[in-house]
């Protein structure tokens, strides 16, 4: 917080020289003209942050909750936007290849612990409220929370599964289900264990041979979608009557009419993340916006236009908006938390073991 | 002998050639290295260990053997297609020619990504051919058309047919249209000129075509994720799941060598039945 907003000072020795050079030809006219080169005001140094997503609805309701506004009450900042940051591969090759691009970057929970570290920089946690959240730690703060949960047709089911022993039943619900296939956490090791009869606060650890050995009861009648969206659009389509999906997604699509409606128990809570790659080139920048998105007074305007809710567990969202209904916040029915630590260190082999069970 | 070839070259490069060193260097750099960075990673992210990932699980070996099948089948689906149509444009004249034409180069300019998904509009067991048999009558239930080898050639045959008819088209376009008609005129039925004079010309574009199209289907992962069957992948998939799900780069790496070297032996191989050089063009 330097030399930031500081309106009445001085402008200081590195503004000058680094404004002087465009600005000498000024000086003897306006002295001032020197010192705030393009896109410098005289309340501070002008700053650049670079902000890489999700991509889709989710950043576009980012930018209006965070990014906006952020940038009308800080006006010497300019966030530029990329995309791409689910693909984790980008990070390490930017730290390993000394040129990062990004500077604040919303991952999911399976990235930012244990080895991920060594890519990261270090938060400063006595700006940001490093650990105020769920999964929160000082190399990664907790931005928002999405739920898988039970999807399903609401004009095909009328009576929807209340559990996920009820989903799985094929006399009960005939019928073919999608799944993401992707061996992270989205909840089909989770809800293949709670239909197995697992209590819901023992599912970590995982047993995954019992997880397979129930999903082979339902081999034949499943799907497996190659994105999450993909569940949802199976749903809408009428390709399946029930399905595991981000209650997010549902939202989106059931605000534009399909019939599809989730289910508020045994769902699966996630959270994103917000990191700062090691070597950032506007690292200070970065952290002033982090601790922005993710404290008690700002975090919940996402949930308001984006049915994600608070990543921080003061922060309250508006229980009038539309997205409240499928938002993971202030429901009954049981939920677990998606053991971040335990995915990051079993990734490989859920992935192996998942492909050869795919394969028979 | 060798050192007359060698001063042929020097003069060649000092003249015209020169205007290739951009695009050679562009190739080295932009693909050179990254293959060679690839291998390295593969060898040293953390050791050559990557390479046990082949006796850790079948599932790596499977996929090379699904690759190259859905490749080679991608390819004769293309030739099958893509031979007839390169056919009517040869010899169609001028204007069905561009006709023809302007609707082979109309898919590129469209993502693979959205014809690959407009794909599984059609295909799915709700889908728009499967809808229509069943309103019809003519089928009791969903035929089978998505998430298997099926929608996987589907779907890339849409997207490598271009490829294959571009390329069929430039051979045949190089063969002397006098040469059948001389057949003909000595007495050879239209077919007989075809399949004894033709055919053999147009051999070149075939093998050009059947390679680009072979060598490209080998690198696929996307349309097979969309509308293949989620429990044989390609080997692209698996390449992707593990740089980007797992950022294993040593593993993605050995897996991307093996892919290359398999290739090349194809490749290879194809030298065996083709002479390349005619596939380039080149004409003795």
């Amino acid at each position: 917080m330097r030399d930031h907003g500081r309106g009445g000072d001085w402008p200081t020795r590195r503004q000058v020289l680094r404004g002087g050079l465009g600005g000498a030809a000024l000086l003897g006219s306006a002295p001032f003209l020197g010192a705030c080169g393009p896109g410098e005001s005289a309340a501070g140094k002008s700053e650049r942050v670079t902000f890489a997503g999700n991509g889709g609805a989710l950043q576009k309701a980012q930018e209006k909750a965070y990014l906006a506004p952020y940038m009308r009450e800080h006006p010497n900042v300019k966030i530029v936007q990329d995309v791409g940051s689910t693909d984790y591969s980008r990070i390490e090759a930017m730290v390993k290849s000394g040129n990062v691009t990004w500077d604040l970057v919303d991952v999911g929970g399976d990235f930012g612990t244990g080895e991920h570290e060594a890519l990261l920089e270090p938060l400063d946690c006595r700006l940001i409220a490093c650990t105020a959240g769920e999964g929160g730690t000082p190399y990664r703060v907790p931005l928002h929370r999405y739920a898988s949960v039970m999807g399903y047709r609401t004009d095909k089911i009328p009576n929807p599964p209340k559990t996920w022993a009820e989903w799985f039943d094929l006399g009960a619900y005939p019928g073919k289900r999608a799944f993401f296939r992707v061996s992270g956490p989205t909840g089909i090791y989770e809800s293949a264990l709670l239909a197995d009869g697992v209590p819901i606060d023992k599912l970590f650890p995982l047993d995954v041979d019992r997880a397979f050995r129930k999903l082979d009861s339902i081999r034949s009648s499943l799907i497996w979608a190659p994105s999450p969206t993909d569940t949802v659009r199976l749903l809408a389509d009428g390709e399946v009557a029930l399905a595991s999906v981000f209650s997010s997604q549902a939202y989106a699509m059931a605000k534009d009419g399909a019939k599809i409606g989730v289910v508020w128990n045994e769902y699966g809570l996630g959270s994103d993340y917000l990191v700062i790659p090691k070597g950032a080139k506007n690292k200070d920048a970065a952290m002033k916006l982090a601790a922005y998105m993710t404290d008690a007074e700002h975090n919940a305007q996402l949930s308001n236009i984006y049915p994600v809710a608070p990543g921080h567990p003061e922060a309250r969202p508006d229980e009038s908006a539309a997205t409240y209904g499928f938002l993971p916040s202030g429901k009954g029915g049981a939920s677990f938390a998606y053991d971040s630590l335990y995915y990051a260190t079993n990734q490989k082999m859920l992935a192996q073991r998942l492909n050869e069970w795919l394969k028979k | 002998m060798l050192a007359l070839t060698g001063r042929m070259t020097v003069k060649r490069l000092r003249g015209w050639g020169l205007l290739a060193a951009p695009g050679i260097l562009f190739l080295l750099v932009l693909f050179g290295w990254p293959l060679a960075d690839m291998a390295i990673l593969s060898l040293t992210t953390p050791s050559p260990s990557n390479y046990a990932v082949f006796a850790e699980s079948p599932v790596y070996l499977d996929a090379y053997v699904t690759t190259f099948v859905v490749a080679l089948v991608t390819t004769g689906a293309c030739l099958l297609l893509g031979y007839p149509y390169a056919y009517l444009m040869h010899t169609g004249g001028r204007t069905l020619a561009l006709i023809l034409g302007f609707f082979v180069l109309l898919p590129f300019w469209s993502s693979i990504l959205v014809r690959t998904f407009a794909w599984s509009v059609w295909l799915q067991d709700t889908g728009i051919v499967n809808t229509t048999l069943l309103d019809a009558g003519v089928i009791d239930r969903p035929l089978p058309l998505i998430r298997n080898a099926l929608g996987t050639t589907i779907g890339m045959t849409h997207v490598l047919l271009p490829f294959m008819v571009l390329s069929l088209y430039a051979g045949m376009r190089r063969i002397d249209p006098n040469l059948t008609r001389a057949a003909m005129s000595l007495g050879a039925s239209p077919l007989t000129a075809f399949r004894r004079i033709f055919l053999p010309l147009s051999m070149a574009g075939i093998y050009a075509g059947s390679l680009i199209v072979l060598v490209i289907s080998l690198g696929f992962y996307l349309t097979p994720a969309v509308l293949g069957d989620p429990g044989k992948p390609l080997i692209g998939q698996l390449i992707v799941e593990q740089v980007t799900g797992q950022l294993n780069f040593g593993v993605g790496g050995a897996l991307g060598v093996v892919l290359l070297v398999a290739t090349l032996a194809v490749v290879w191989a194809g030298t065996w039945l083709v002479d390349l050089r005619s596939v380039m063009g080149y004409e003795e």
